[in-house]
């Protein structure tokens, strides 16, 4: 046999460079270019939050309430955020019984998704059995006694309790065929929406085509969030923040959501904040809550101290804050809670909210037995710019009065973990967010049911506060929702430092002049199906 | 040969059993729990316990891993995602010819761009044009962050020139950026690592007598002075694919490509277990391979050691 000599092993070398480089080459020219427009009206659509799955009931993941109304209905939606008002998806109209504990619901009799499948009665009663089944979904579950069928067309709720938007909790949710398959649909979603998904690659892009044969043909009954204005959408994940203006200046993307104020006022904002030529800036006040919760579990410092929580609030500048970490886009709290919220009081605003006050700051230390740089505290947040920025701040303003600060960022994984373990930190720089109250944030985690810790129910602060879960519970009822109740819960939260409101923030989304309009959904995201194109 | 091959192979299960519990273990004591992760801050206590009980994470560790070692090695099953719900290892299939892709390239162009540069600088020693400021440049790149490159590229060549696309896959335009910006520190480590190593041979006495023999300096340099500073350069190669696809998660980030790194970003981030095991041991895999090719190719392009191989005497 033949030796391979050194001389043929180079020039094999050679081949196979060249051979690479020619099967490369040809293999990428044989791939397609981006969609040609063939006609359709396509828009890219950049997408800054992690699209990992495409299932109907993944719940923590910000960039699928962008996207899921495109493609998955419920049997009712909110007409706008927080709203009470439902209008109709695949559920035609819905009654109450005079106590309200038992829902009717009367489906469109002509629903089918995107696999040729009639979606009924037992198809509700199918998905609400895995929700039930599944055991993740107790926060609604709990409320629901049973579901039945009437008649083919027609299902009954019968629920446990009145809380304060409860008929959205329960008609809201998806409703998936009985032929469900849970994997299929995590990558290949069977759509009762406007869209079907044509191309999924996870966490990279997706691709969205019109149907053509969608079953509602009846505009009155169309809710906003499915008005389909593009034939084709491309929504391309770009989660690394730098390349988002970027892809929308290079022309890769028609539109972007999720920008930061500085992005969109760096690329596409002239001084006096109008928009750049060719593109068209929009901006939403957020209901993200930014704020610090103080660890009131029985081991913390801060516990039985109201003195020390106050004075960290005092020598804190909140306006500063503002101007410091968003450029001014923002508004300063005086609640744990945003006027986004229906049930926000603005008479709050002209009162003091541990406005900036170093001596107050002082005096309060002083009055929680601490001599200055006598107490150390450890802060700590979700990786994340805009928190670095406020930590850092804050860190300076607590030093002026005496208090030391270390702050620690954690990734999200992480964070999850640490903020419900209450040894780790004194104070937590966090948001929250909910669609239908204010008090409902607040009964999500200030009562005594927001975690376990040492073997006893607790909140969000690690407090285990019988009187404050108590007055929450009562405000979550549509009965007891009224001024006087959530002016108590608020005056309670507030003498007591309980949790202090920091900011809120404005959102971005930048468009090019293909797009006239953003549709802003009732989650307060962008959804690019009803997104209203330039002629 | 055949025998070091084959000897070569089966010692890939140990290693690759061995980064496989390692993985494991790391990925059991780091905090995060994936069930709190999926279900967001606002679910109840007991939601998360019952997540818990259906994914096994409430297992004690012998159990999991146990259960991680046979369904991976004996069931050939790298598990499902926790996410997606979809098969690791179909997953994997799917993303791993695009992380191959830009490692391939970015490996071509370091070979094809830094050994040439390397020659030329160890042949032109000490000149300006052809040693020390091609050697300043390898510097640069060599020091340069890959992503802060791959910004720059893009103001420059997408948003500015408007020549290439910004992001995404798709025609051969769109694998320029990231597999020029993946791969110029390989290029500039190739430079580097060509030149040293030109430079050892160019001095021997066999170069010496080549040239007085009056073959032409393009003969010498390489016919007989570049195969014999070959080995090194391999050594390089064969670890700048092993950079290049451990490293490709920043590149593919960057440019939208999706790719394993990618896949095992997002893995990460979720505390999805079965998505980092299994990109971590496909990874092991082709690093085993990859580092079995340089060995191999060492006897091709240096009979002594093929003598060795063939004697049994080799590693």
């Amino acid at each position: 046999m033949k030796t391979l000599t050194r001389r043929d092993f180079l020039k094999i070398c050679g081949i196979g460079a060249a051979g690479t480089a020619a099967t490369l080459a040809l293999t990428s020219c044989g791939e397609k270019e981006e969609a040609a427009s063939d006609g359709k009206k396509t828009i890219v659509v950049g997408l800054n939050n992690d699209v990992a799955t495409l299932g109907p009931f993944d719940l923590a993941q910000m960039g699928a309430f962008c996207i899921q109304p495109m493609f998955y209905m419920g049997l009712f939606q909110r007409d706008q955020f927080a709203s009470d008002t439902l209008l109709p998806q695949i559920g035609k109209e819905y009654k109450l019984s005079d106590d309200g504990l038992t829902i009717t619901v009367e489906m469109f009799d002509y629903v089918k998704d995107s696999a040729g499948n009639t979606i009924d009665a037992d198809d509700v009663i199918f998905t609400w059995n895995y929700k039930k089944e599944s055991g993740q979904y107790e926060s609604v579950m709990k409320y629901i006694d049973s579901v039945t069928k009437l008649g083919d067309y027609t299902v009954e709720f019968k629920i446990n309790e009145l809380k304060l938007g409860i008929y959205a909790d329960i008609l809201s949710g998806f409703i998936v065929d009985s032929t469900w398959e849970e994997a299929l649909y995590q990558t290949e979603p069977v759509s009762t929406g406007p869209y079907v998904v044509t191309q999924f690659a996870p966490s990279s892009s997706i691709t969205f085509t019109k149907n053509e044969d969608w079953w509602q043909t009846d505009e009155k009954y169309i809710h906003p969030e499915q008005v389909a204005n593009a034939d084709v959408i491309e929504v391309k994940i770009i989660v690394e923040s730098a390349q988002i203006p970027i892809a929308l200046e290079s022309g890769d993307i028609d539109m972007c959501t999720g920008l930061t104020f500085a992005n969109a006022r760096d690329y596409f904002m002239n001084d006096d904040g109008s928009a750049v030529d060719g593109y068209n800036v929009y901006t939403w006040s957020s209901h993200l809550i930014r704020n610090i919760a103080f660890n009131l579990s029985d081991e913390s410092i801060l516990k039985d101290n109201i003195a020390l929580r106050q004075a960290i609030c005092y020598a804190i500048n909140n306006e500063e804050l503002v101007q410091g970490v968003l450029q001014g886009a923002g508004t300063t709290l005086c609640t744990y809670g945003t006027s986004v919220y229906g049930d926000y009081n603005s008479a709050w605003e002209t009162e003091d909210y541990y406005d900036y006050d170093v001596e107050k700051a002082k005096a309060k230390l002083a009055e929680a037995g601490y001599a200055a740089g006598e107490v150390t505290l450890t802060m700590i947040s979700q990786t994340n710019d805009t928190f670095k920025k406020a930590m850092e701040m804050m860190k300076q303003y607590l030093s002026v009065v005496g208090i030391n600060l270390e702050i620690i960022q954690y990734d999200a994984a992480l964070y999850a973990t640490y903020k419900l373990d209450f040894s780790q930190w004194d104070l937590l720089l966090d948001n929250q967010a909910n669609s239908t109250a204010m008090t409902s944030i607040w009964n999500s985690f200030l009562r005594n049911t927001y975690a376990t810790w040492k073997d006893v129910g607790v909140s969000v602060n690690g407090d285990n506060n019988e009187e404050l879960t108590a007055m929450i519970n009562e405000v979550n009822t549509p009965a007891g929702h009224t001024p006087e109740n959530i002016n108590k819960c608020h005056y309670y939260i507030k003498d007591n430092v309980l949790i202090y409101g920091l900011w809120a923030e404005q959102s971005y989304a930048v468009s090019n002049t293909s797009i006239a309009d953003v549709y802003i959904n009732t989650k307060l995201y962008v959804t690019p199906g009803p997104c209203v194109l330039a002629d | 040969m055949g025998k070091y091959i084959l000897k070569r192979l089966l010692w890939m299960i140990p290693v690759v059993v061995g980064v496989a519990i390692l993985i494991f273990t790391i990925l059991y004591f780091v905090p995060g729990d994936p069930a709190r992760i999926m279900l967001g801050s606002s679910a109840t206590e007991d939601e998360v316990n019952v997540l818990r009980h259906t994914m096994g994470l409430d297992r004690p560790y012998i159990y999991r891993l146990g259960k991680f070692l046979v369904d991976t090695f004996l069931r050939i099953d790298l598990g499902s995602s926790y996410m997606t719900k979809l098969p690791v290892a179909e997953t994997i299939l799917d993303r791993v010819p695009n992380t191959l892709k830009l490692s391939s390239i970015g490996i071509l162009l370091s070979v094809i761009v830094g050994v040439p540069l390397g020659v030329n600088a160890a042949v032109n020693r000490n000149t300006v044009a052809g040693d020390r400021g091609p050697m300043f440049i390898a510097m640069v790149g060599v020091s340069m962050p890959s992503f802060w490159l791959a910004l720059l590229l893009v103001v420059l060549f997408a948003v500015k020139l408007k020549w290439l696309p910004a992001m995404g896959v798709g025609s051969f335009k769109h694998w320029i950026l990231p597999a020029v910006s993946g791969s110029f520190g390989g290029i500039a480590a190739q430079a580097r690592q060509s030149r040293s190593a030109m430079l050892e041979v160019i001095r021997s006495d066999y170069i010496t007598t080549a040239r007085a023999k009056g073959l032409s300096e393009r003969v010498v340099i390489y016919k007989h002075a570049l195969p014999n500073a070959l080995i090194p350069v391999i050594t390089g190669i064969g670890h700048a694919l092993g950079n290049m696809l451990g490293g490709s998660l920043i590149i593919e980030t960057i440019f939208g490509i999706p790719g394993m790194g990618m896949y095992m970003i997002s893995g990460v981030n979720n505390r999805d277990y079965p998505v980092v095991q299994g990109c971590v041991i496909v990874l092991a895999v082709i690093f085993s391979i990859v580092m079995l090719l340089t060995d191999i190719a060492y006897s091709f392009v240096d009979p002594t050691i093929k003598a060795q191989y063939a004697k049994g005497k080799g590693r």
